[in-house]
């Protein structure tokens, strides 16, 4: 395996002992969305907790577990399977039984364990017969159709957080060119024709923008899942009407249940209130409430007591996620320590894993504890970035301005506005050169930087091992190395 | 059946397009981890 794959697991090995034959039902999870690329089939994970891995099927591979839809016992799948290739049942059982075998839990589910929730959301379904067609030999790495997009409302918010990524705030005020309501639905009713899956609604906060509401209903109509991060408050009737809407899904941020350190992080008096009753109504709505706690120097010892707060309160999942230097506001004295660090992970490592995840914590250990420009010690290419900004999605803004990622649009560098979808449609900025050159890049395109030579180009672009906005607040390119690889330059800023 | 009637049609298909049984490679299955959901999720809001 290649060293940059270290995080592609490719099942060449033996297949797993085979099980006794029990003809257990089995379900597609209904999370899932499939897309038909040239080379392969994507199963994409529209739970936006779990969209980060990709499962790559060959097309008859997919087509198996296709056929097990909302549930169907492998004797059926078999059946099938044999009346479409002609060929012996044996043969057709145990391929079945070996698709059972590698997907299971993860594409596939037992029709018992099936999550309601998103079974009554449905996506849009490949047609079976189009699962049957013959691959490319030449790996597809850029999608046809975007999977994802992400949509920066606006930079005024109800909080001033102290490390806020977009500079975002109650002084903000409301941007004078934001794109009109209708526009924006026919935004959304075109991403869904496309069959884009979800939408991230960020901001600032999307709930200080009258209108958001109606984006996520006609979003949940066009078969798109809204994800939304909020630290407003949000009145039991807005929740309960999204909640009987289908939404699924819905992330509030919140720092610490020390009433103190909540106000302080976030720069106003009285916030945490709101965000109990936030996550209360959700939570009551029938809508799973996760939480994202940004791990600071300033709340990192009260986590433990945050998490048991939540996870007693109706949260569904508690994400860590470790702050990080951006274009932002910014401080380093916002960084914990090392030792901190080590003493949040013992306590993870007794929590759930199902209910607790601390993310993202490569890029800290790679990173050092404040040592900017210090040569992180990424030998195996695992802390770099595993990119998809410009190959599965994009991102725009209020104004319609188009960038390949969220950090781009939220932190206005004006060099990756690669189009505007106050004019152009979903489909043409997909297809716009700009988009293209920055999420595929040729060395030409990086000459000049230490990426322009480097014998990984090819390996590296596959993988997406370039972050655009570490690239630019390290060096001040877009196309340049991630600071986190091992071949570039010291960086002379600190990124976590 | 859980084909019903298309039966006929994806043994068409799989037929003309020359697909067989030996196709259904599980080996083959990938996953990969990106950070896609990094922007909302990483210290962010």
């Amino acid at each position: 395996m290649h060293r940059l794959c270290a995080r592609r697991v490719v099942w060449r090995r033996g297949l797993h002992e085979r099980r006794s034959r029990t003809n257990s039902h089995w379900a597609l999870k209904p999370e899932f969305r499939i897309y038909r690329e040239a080379s392969h089939v994507v199963f994409f994970n529209r739970n936006p907790y779990e969209a980060h891995v990709r499962y790559r099927l060959p097309p008859a591979v997919a087509f198996v577990a296709a056929l097990f839809g909302t549930g169907h016992a492998e004797d059926e799948v078999a059946q099938a399977v044999t009346d479409t290739f002609s060929c012996s049942p044996v043969t057709a059982s145990e391929k079945v039984n070996d698709v059972v075998d590698l997907l299971r839990d993860s594409v596939l589910v037992e029709s018992r364990d099936v999550n309601e929730k998103w079974a009554s959301f449905s996506a849009q379904k490949e047609q079976l017969v189009d699962l049957l067609y013959l691959p490319t030999d030449t790996e597809t790495v850029r999608a046809h159709i975007p999977y994802n997009l992400a949509y920066v409302m606006t930079r005024r918010c109800v909080r001033n957080c102290l490390y806020c990524y977009a500079s975002a705030g109650t002084k903000v005020p409301f941007e004078e060119d934001r794109m009109q309501r209708a526009r924006v639905m026919d935004i959304i009713a075109e991403a869904g024709r496309l069959g884009v899956s979800l939408i991230s609604m960020s901001g600032g906060d999307p709930f200080v923008c009258p209108e958001t509401k109606d984006y996520m209903l006609h979003a949940l109509d066009n078969q798109i899942v809204p994800w939304v991060s909020t630290k407003a408050f949000v009145n039991a009737s807005t929740a309960n009407e999204l909640g009987r809407a289908g939404l699924p899904i819905i992330q509030v941020s919140i720092d610490s249940i020390d009433p103190d350190t909540q106000d302080r992080l976030c720069g106003i008096k009285g916030s945490l209130q709101d965000l109990k009753k936030t996550i209360t109504h959700f939570a009551m709505a029938g809508v799973d409430v996760y939480t994202n706690s940004v791990v600071t120097s300033a709340n990192i010892a009260g986590i433990p007591r945050l998490v048991e707060w939540l996870l007693n309160n109706g949260v569904a999942c508690c994400l860590l996620t470790p702050y990080t230097n951006s274009a932002g506001r910014h401080d380093d004295s916002l960084f914990p320590s090392a030792a901190e660090w080590d003493l949040l992970r013992s306590w993870e490592k007794t929590s759930d894993p199902l209910r607790v995840q601390l993310r993202f914590t490569k890029g800290v250990a790679a990173g050092g504890d404040n040592d900017p420009g210090k040569t992180p010690p990424d030998t195996d290419g695992t802390a770099r970035s595993r990119c998809t900004a410009g190959r599965e999605g994009f991102a725009f803004s209020w104004n319609g301005d188009v960038s390949p990622c969220e950090r781009l649009v939220s932190s206005q560098i004006r060099e990756a506005v690669v189009g505007t979808l106050a004019e152009q449609s979903i489909e043409d900025v997909w297809d716009s050169p700009k988009l293209k050159r920055l999420a595929m890049p040729s060395r030409s395109d990086c000459a000049g930087t230490a990426c322009e030579e480097c014998d990984e180009f090819e390996e590296c672009l596959k993988m997406g091992g370039r972050c655009m906005i570490r690239s630019w607040l390290s060096y001040g390119v877009l196309l340049g190395p991630d600071p986190l690889c091992s071949h570039a330059p010291p960086s002379p800023v600190r990124i976590f | 059946m859980l084909l019903d009637n298309q039966a006929n049609e994806l043994r068409v298909r799989a037929s003309s397009l020359g697909i067989t049984i030996s196709d259904i490679n599980p080996n083959e299955i990938a996953f990969d981890e990106y950070c896609c959901a990094c922007c909302a999720v990483a210290g962010g809001t």
